[in-house]
């Protein structure tokens, strides 16, 4: 068994014990909280679950509930990330099919990873050593030794590991960078190198269309908008959905809820237009920097905030004003 | 409405059981699916496929002493699969951390499939449950049922993170032991 099993498998525990650790601790329950609010808040809840306003209450996920487990069908799914030797902080994974169609491992208009369009890797492709694997989930791949790919000999988001089964494309698309709240996002752009090490910034819809790539003027101008902002945390985030929603109805359907540490709604039917309040004008901007790593930043101009890794960072107003014009949200 | 009143619901197959599941536990399930897929939309369809998986598995299954448990359970499954999308490289590496954290359990570790059977695996593992105190266990299930952060968890319980993170590595050492001497092979 790996720990990636027996994580499944703490499903095991206890009913009680499961229903003990979610109540709250005596010493941090508000007197206020009564769940028969709740009750009251969502009782119109199934009827929108019913009309399937989300669009997703009418196509369950497939899940195997036969006999008394859940049935986890995802083994085949699961990949294991690794460590580079001397680095603690980021992890590899194995390629993707959309990361192979970026590097141009498959026919740009491939539909699928076949055995004829996959990239066979040879000794030639092995450009300088990276290093070793210094810990993976697949405790085969420890040890095993890590080269840049000789396509791309300065970029460090992409390598091949030297597997006992052969070689193979692993990635690492994103740093992985923590910022206390009160901490600047300046701190996530110097650990991208930030500025200077700009290949190239996109905008694209919130369900990743692109829109538009930023000439270099533009991009310096939105990095130094994105500068030296405070992560404000989550909770004060979510705040900010709540009071957007009260701004413009002038109600309390939708609240932030401390039990739930999330905006709720009284009614789930208003998740779609709570949800067009709040992601009007969202855009996403995605940064390539030249050693190949992504960062991805989410910008929601109805509540003058950028969230990005686990941070969420706030602007003034004058800067949501000129980050739109550069953007190009009216 | 009483938790055996809903379950009474679902195998009448009356749609009503949803509704009531809804009022009752959905805050508590949203935020459960929150915690580990990262984002409010994808909580939102957990918690919707959490509502049809259940009108689905009752019956032949009648959680009617814990229900919550029983939805928050598929809540897990759902979001976690989400997670192992490929599409979630940073949530996937929430669940590598916590995967090697939980593999420091494991007597000899393997790639082979698990050989203790479930049944034994699931009395093994709450008999170690049952060894904690009633603050570390609801700290162990916290961060390996529930997916909390270390410090949602200090927050939670009013505990220093380092305090937090020397519980948990204790319990660890704990269970592992729990499952030598118990002569279990996992």
């Amino acid at each position: 068994m790996r720990g990636t099993e027996l994580l499944d498998k703490m499903d095991l525990a206890d009913p009680a014990y499961v229903e003990a650790a979610d109540s709250p601790p005596k010493h941090h329950r508000p007197s206020w909280v009564r769940w028969g609010a709740l009750a009251a808040c969502l009782c119109l809840a199934v009827t929108g679950l019913f009309l399937g306003p989300m669009g997703t209450a009418q196509a369950p996920a497939p899940t195997d509930l036969q006999g008394e487990g859940l049935g986890p069908a995802y083994e085949d799914m699961e990949a294991y990330g690794f460590r580079l030797s001397g680095d603690d902080a980021n992890w590899y994974f194995p390629i993707s099919f959309e990361e192979r169609v970026r590097y141009g491992l498959v026919p740009s208009d491939a539909v699928g990873l076949t055995e004829e369009n996959t990239y066979q890797i040879t000794r030639d492709d092995l450009g300088a050593r990276m290093g070793t694997v210094a810990y993976c989930g697949d405790e085969t791949l420890v040890g095993c030794e890590v080269y840049h790919f000789a396509r791309y000999p300065d970029q460090d988001a992409i390598c091949i590991v030297d597997t006992p089964a052969g070689y193979a494309f692993y990635t690492c698309t994103w740093l992985s960078v923590e910022v206390e709240v009160g901490g600047l996002s300046d701190i996530v752009l110097s650990a991208y190198d930030l500025p200077g090490s700009l290949e190239q910034l996109e905008v694209l819809t919130p369900d990743l269309q692109p829109l538009f790539t930023v000439d270099d003027n533009a991009a310096a101008d939105i990095l130094a908008l994105l500068s030296g902002k405070v992560n404000i945390g989550l909770e004060a985030n979510e705040r900010r959905f709540a009071q957007a929603w009260y701004d413009a109805y002038g109600d309390r359907r939708v609240y932030y809820s401390e039990e739930a540490g999330v905006c709720v709604y009284t009614d789930i039917a208003l998740s779609d237009t709570a949800h067009a309040l709040w992601t009007e004008g969202e855009r996403v901007l995605r940064i390539t920097t030249a050693p190949g790593y992504q960062l991805v930043i989410d910008y929601f101009p109805s509540i003058s905030t950028f969230q990005c890794g686990d941070g969420y960072y706030e602007l003034r107003p004058e800067e949501v004003e000129a980050l739109n014009a550069l953007l190009r949200i009216s | 409405m009483e938790d055996n009143d809903i379950v009474d619901l679902y195998l009448r197959r009356d749609e009503a059981a949803i509704r009531y599941t809804a009022e009752k536990f959905g805050v508590r399930l949203r935020a459960l699916a929150h915690s580990i897929v990262g984002d409010r939309q994808t909580a939102e369809e957990c918690e919707n496929d959490t509502y049809w998986e259940a009108w689905r598995a009752i019956p032949p299954h009648e959680p009617r002493q814990y229900l919550f448990a029983f939805l928050a359970r598929i809540t897990r499954h759902l979001a976690l699969n989400r997670c192992r999308d490929q599409s979630r490289l940073k949530r996937r590496a929430l669940i590598c951390e916590l995967s090697a954290e939980l593999e420091q359990c494991i007597p000899a570790p393997d790639d082979l499939q698990c050989r203790m059977d479930e049944l034994a695996l699931r009395e093994s593992l709450n008999g170690f449950l049952h060894t904690l105190s009633p603050e570390k266990r609801n700290i162990f299930l916290r961060r390996y049922w529930y997916l909390d952060s270390i410090a949602d968890i200090a927050r939670r319980f009013s505990l220093s993170e380092s305090k937090v993170k020397t519980t948990l590595f204790r319990c660890r050492g704990q269970l592992r032991t729990y499952f030598e001497k118990e002569g279990h092979i996992l």
